[in-house]
């Protein structure tokens, strides 16, 4: 460090002489010259700093700045609560059409039959049974008790079966058992002991219907009062019967 | 009066500065404290308004209340605000078309070795100001932190953006040219007040 470049940092640190390196103040020191001119910098910097110093506030101003800050941020969440509220509607309503697919357009025991196969197929209503032959499942079923065809639809019947659920519909007692139609594709057969049960369908034919993103035939035999869903085509499931 | 009583709620950034280098990160409202003065002082000084010079301030804590927890290093915080309350100024003073880049003439600045070493002036601060006005502001702009003593050279560079030499050369220049502007107001007017 030659002696312009001392005086220049020297000239740059007078109000803070901490901030001056060891080589520049080793030259001050050494140069009286230096050293006087450094002095009379310094007082002038003083000087001017005081005055600086004094420029006076404008009141309340930290009262303000507090203000804005409480103002800007800590109301900031609510401008998020509008989108956020939005979407967890989204959701609600989107899980609510997803489980309850049933509507007030639809007998009573359609709807919560609906309803309790929908919860199966997402798996909020977890099988009793895993079982692949339908015979092992009737088996299965006539030994509990629980409600079980006696007659299917050829196709149906030749289809690998999932498992099986006891369910209870409009206080009758009910099974569904599920069928595998193609990979990722179900159908849900409800059993329901149909006495006393309010809108049965007829005997003989089934009576196909949609709801959203549900297909479902329903017919009555005997005792039982059947429920064929699936989220698959309408013509899938008519295919079951022989009839596409 | 405290606010932060009066509301009976917590202020924004009273929230400890994540990953912070050191143990206790001040809060907002110490760090509001503590450089508010400092930096509207700087403010008025570059943009001569004071309700301008407010409303950077504002700016510019609103900055920090929102990203302030993002600077790792609390040692920076003085640094970053006056970083911060420069770039809104210049924001603003391109806006207003004010401030156009000048580059140094040391016949119109002067030079570090050109001046003789008077008296030490007495100075108000409205003279000051005036004298400060007249300085193009890319030197008032150093010479206004120089003369806060809130800031190193080094901290100073950092702020604008400028390297260390660039400060000290226009400190050094600006010391010049205000002792000249200063001895001008002071001969208008030879009774100055103190």
């Amino acid at each position: 460090m030659n002696r312009d470049e001392a005086k220049l940092e020297l000239d740059a640190t007078t109000l803070r002489p901490q901030d001056a390196s060891l080589e520049a103040r080793a030259i001050l020191h050494s140069d009286a010259e230096l050293a006087s001119w450094e002095a009379k910098r310094r007082a002038f910097d003083e000087a001017l700093a005081d005055a600086c110093a004094k420029v006076p506030m404008v009141a309340g101003l930290r009262s303000s700045i507090l203000q804005a800050a409480y103002e800007k941020t800590l109301r900031r969440p609510l401008r998020w609560l509008a989108p956020t509220t939005v979407a967890a509607a989204a959701c609600v309503l989107f899980g609510w059409t997803l489980l309850w697919p049933g509507s007030r357009a639809m007998a009573a025991w359609e709807a919560e039959s609906l309803n309790t196969i929908a919860k199966v197929k997402h798996g909020l209503m977890q099988l009793d049974v895993h079982e692949e032959n339908l015979d092992n499942l009737k088996k299965h079923l006539s030994l509990n008790e629980c409600p079980c065809p006696s007659a299917l639809p050829p196709s149906l019947a030749h289809l690998r079966t999932i498992g099986c659920k006891r369910v209870t519909i409009d206080d009758h007692a009910g099974t569904i058992i599920c069928f595998e139609l193609e990979k990722g594709k179900q159908a849900h057969l409800l059993v329901l002991e149909n006495e006393g049960l309010c809108n049965c369908p007829t005997e003989g034919a089934p009576c196909f219907k949609s709801t959203q993103n549900w297909c479902y035939a329903s017919w009555t035999h005997g005792s039982h009062t059947f429920m064929l869903a699936t989220t698959a085509d309408e013509m899938t499931l008519k295919r079951l019967f022989g009839l596409a | 009066m405290d606010l932060a009583f009066d509301f009976g709620l917590e202020w924004p950034a009273t929230r400890p500065i994540a990953r912070c280098v050191s143990d206790s990160p001040p809060s907002f409202e110490q760090i509001v404290d503590a450089h508010y003065q400092g930096l509207f002082r700087f403010a008025v000084s570059m943009c001569h308004s004071e309700a301008t010079a407010q409303d950077l301030v504002q700016q510019t804590f609103l900055q920090w209340a929102r990203k302030g927890h993002m600077l790792r290093d609390c040692s920076k915080v003085k640094t970053w605000l006056y970083t911060t309350i420069y770039r809104e100024w210049l924001s603003i003073a391109r806006k207003e078309k004010k401030h156009e880049k000048v580059e140094f003439e040391p016949d119109l600045h002067g030079s570090a070795q050109s001046e003789g070493e008077e008296e030490t002036p007495n100075v108000d601060s409205d003279t000051l100001q005036k004298a400060l006005g007249q300085l193009d502001p890319a030197y008032r702009a150093p010479l206004v932190l120089f003369y806060l003593k809130e800031l190193s050279y080094r901290e100073i560079a950092e702020s604008l953006d400028i390297p260390i030499g660039t400060v000290m050369s226009r400190l050094s220049r600006a010391k010049d040219h205000l002792r000249r502007i200063l001895r001008k107001l002071e001969e208008s007017h030879p009774h100055p007040t103190i």
